[in-house]
This record gives C-alpha cells, structure tokens and sequence, in this order.
C-alpha cells in the first residue's frame, strides 16, 4: 500500500496551482467528471458551475492511493481544515473525507463529512452537521433528500449520501450535495466523493487479506485516570 | 539495534514523555484502520531509518499493544503512541516478521461540545450516547488518540471497566497518582451526563460502556471540540 502525504507547505501550494489551473480548464474543457470506467478514485470537493477544479482528488488502477490537504483553497464561502482521499483500484474501494466543514458562513456545517465505497456498497456519515441550525442525519440511507431549512442562506436543496451506479458495475458515492441557486443560476457542490470501480484484480493475485482486529480482553488492573 | 542501546531508549508508554518524537500530522483525520501489534520491542524513529526517539513496547499495561497506522511507505509505518506529550507519534519499521497488522472498522467519535459519544462500524453508526466529559479547567483534549488499554478494577469504584486511552490532561500533569491518563469509563451517578465537569475522562453511559468494550484496541478515537 502507497500512502503520498501531502504537507501543509505542499498542500498549499498544489491549491494554488489547482485553482490558477482551473480557470484555463474552464475555458478549455467541460468540468472533469468522475470516470464511468474506472478507475477506483476519491474527490474531496467536486464543483460545478464556480468554474473550480476538483479539489483533493486520488485515483488508482492498482495500488492504493492516500493523500491528504490540511488546508482547502480559497473557495468562496467554503471552509474545510482537512481533506482526505483514498483509492485502492485493485481492491475496489474508495474513500473521501473533509473535516470541520463550513459552507455558506455557517449556513451549513459539520465536523467531518465521509463517503466510502467498495465493492457491493457504499455509504455516508456525516458527523455534527448542522444546516441552518438543523441537524443532519449522521447515516443517512442512499440518496436521502431534505428539507432546507430558513437560515439556508443561498442553499436550496441537499441530496446526501448519493448513490449513482454505473454501467461498468462501480458505484459513485457522494457524502454531502448542495445546490445554490436554481436554473441557470444553478451551482452545486460535492463534498467527499467515493467512486468505486469493479476490482481490477482478482483475489488471488492480491497480496493477503489484512485479518480482523481482536476484541480486546479485558485484564484485571487499574489505573488512576483522570476520572 | 543491540539490546543494550535498546534498553536505553525511554518507553513509548502512558507514564513517559517523549522528546522528539514529531506529532501526528492529521490529528483530525480519519485512517485506513490499519492497526500493528509488535511481537516484540520495536524502536520507534522520528523519521524513516532517522533518529530513534522510543522504544515502543508489546504490552502497554498488560494489554497486547496495539497501534493505529497514521501514515506508510515501503517498509515502514508511523503509528500513534501513548506517551507524552499528546499527539506523539513515530515510524517503526515493518521489515522482519515482528509486527502484527489487522483492521479495524470501528471510530469513536467524541464531540465535546455536544458531550456526546458515537461509535461507528464501517462508517455506520452503532450507537451514541450523551456522556460527561472534561470540565473547563480540566478539558478532555481534543485531535485523535486510540484505545490503548482494557482495564477490570479487582475493586471498582465507579466503573466495572476503564478504556485508558492514547491522551493525556494537559493540564494535570498527575491526577490520582497516575500520569493524568485520559480513559473511557463508566460513571454510577447518571446525572452527570450531559455535563462538562470531569478531570478530563470522557464518563459513558454502562450501555455505551458495553458497546466500547467490545472495541478491538488500536482503534481510533477522534476528539472533537
């Protein structure tokens, strides 16, 4: 397994490359989308109609990929103090995180926003989320729809946990997606997304299965805590 | 390293503090899971062949440690550790047959301002609970710590199990005669949940108590303000 850190100093400046890259790409080429085809990838913020690249993104046909952006660039009114992405294409799993998320200037927020998918299923959790003063579902069931709530600001709808399948048997897992706006005013934002191909290797041809960590047993003992 | 430099290295246990020992660097993130047990003393490096900084134990009080992977690259993993100060964390090399990998698909997640506990299993909650945690001038603290340890009191007091984790108070240097070891424990007096008044323990109901204890050590406990 492959882990690439990304430092603070490093992560700064790929955001900066990201978003001086991004009006080029907009002119140029409609907004990447996730690959119907493989392969197995992770996107920590997917946006479109803000004209922004994806932002935090992995993709692996083979070995897993890890990456991790302490600081988000400066999309408007949109905060996150830790992106995290993860993608495995021989295994067929993918993860997406975003930590201490704000949008909107607190219309909508939450401490840690997570899609994840493999083969056979994906799901969601979104921890502490809170939209316009509303709580959230922390595991919320596929493609879950909800009420926006006054104090939304400009958010006028909320899909979580999407699920889209493809025809190619993977599965797109999007944790959080907010829409501003309506018609061709219309923008969205992705956060956290999963996309999960079929395995591009067979069982057998992977390095041995990581065994279940034991239950733990409990031992007779003590220890003064800080009760 | 010969066991005589070995020996010499201060032990990555709750009772020490470390010195140069980097802190971990996404203390707000979650991990793959990934959790190693060392069959044997491992040494603990601040970088990759770098200088050693520890020695990390395979017992931590009695318990078989267990560590969570924070970060790898060929041949070697850094994993969290339970010394001072909080955040410590170190590379040990994965080379030889003297580490034990597994997965664990459980996170518990505390948020302290909302005094509440949730464990989740693969991503899917399994249970939340409202629970005590540290007063203001004794705060829980807060970034990404794990279960280090399960513990039976032979004459409990005020819980039948006490979860010592990989943190510490920071601002009681000792509590009790211990290290000022952080833990996840029960509380008889359930009046207490939903408040901010312990010495920075996290106080769970016995039902949410019973869910912990089943909790493979080395997981990952992710501590929110």
């Amino acid at each position: 397994m492959t882990f690439l850190h990304v430092t603070k100093r490093t992560a700064a400046a790929a955001a900066t490359a990201a978003l001086t890259a991004a009006a080029t790409i907009m002119a140029l080429a409609p907004a990447p989308v996730l690959a119907d085809t493989s392969p197995s990838s992770a996107t920590g913020i997917l946006t479109s109609g803000l004209g922004l690249a994806p932002v935090s993104t992995v993709s692996s046909n083979g070995k897993a990929e890890d990456s991790s952006l302490l600081s988000t660039p400066s999309i408007p009114a949109l905060t996150a103090s830790v992106l995290h992405v993860f993608a495995d294409g021989a295994q067929g799993t993918a993860r997406a995180s975003a930590a201490d998320l704000n949008i909107g200037g607190s219309q909508l927020i939450a401490s840690l926003v997570t899609a994840s998918c493999k083969p056979g299923g994906g799901n969601a959790t979104l921890l502490n989320a809170i939209v316009g003063g509303h709580a959230i579902p922390v595991a919320p069931p596929p493609n879950t729809t909800i009420a926006v709530p006054p104090g939304a600001g400009h958010i006028v709808a909320i899909t979580l946990n999407k699920q889209v399948k493809n025809s190619q048997g993977g599965l797109t897992v999007t944790a959080l997606e907010v829409q501003l706006g309506t018609g061709s005013a219309q923008k969205t934002i992705d956060i956290s997304t999963a996309n999960c191909a079929a395995p591009t290797t067979t069982t057998a041809h992977t390095s041995p299965a990581v065994p279940a960590a034991p239950a733990p047993v409990p031992l007779r003992g003590d220890l003064p805590v800080t009760g | 390293m010969p066991a005589a430099q070995l020996a010499r290295l201060p032990q990555a246990t709750t009772f020490a503090r470390l010195h140069g020992a980097p802190a971990d660097p996404d203390p707000t993130t979650l991990t793959s899971g990934l959790v190693v047990h060392p069959r044997t003393t491992q040494v603990v490096y601040a970088t990759p062949g770098g200088p050693p900084v520890a020695a990390l134990p395979s017992t931590e009080l009695g318990s078989p440690t267990w560590v969570p992977v924070v970060q790898s690259r060929r041949g070697w993993d850094r994993v969290l550790l339970p010394a001072r100060p909080n955040h410590a964390s170190g590379w040990i090399s994965t080379d030889g047959r003297t580490l034990q990998s597994a997965e664990t698909p459980y996170v518990i997640s505390v948020d302290l301002a909302a005094r509440r506990v949730t464990v989740l299993d693969g991503g899917q909650k399994v249970g939340s609970w409202t629970v005590a945690v540290g007063a203001p001038t004794t705060p829980t603290p807060t970034g990404r710590t794990f279960l280090m340890a399960s513990l039976e009191p032979a004459h409990p007091t005020y819980s039948p199990l006490i979860l010592p984790l990989g943190a510490h108070s920071n601002t009681l240097d000792t509590f009790g005669g211990g290290p000022g070891t952080v833990a996840l424990h029960g509380w008889p007096d359930t009046s207490v949940f939903g408040h901010s008044v312990t010495h920075g323990c996290v106080r769970v109901p016995s039902a949410a108590l019973y869910v912990l204890s089943r909790i493979p050590l080395g997981s990952l406990v992710l501590i929110r303000s």
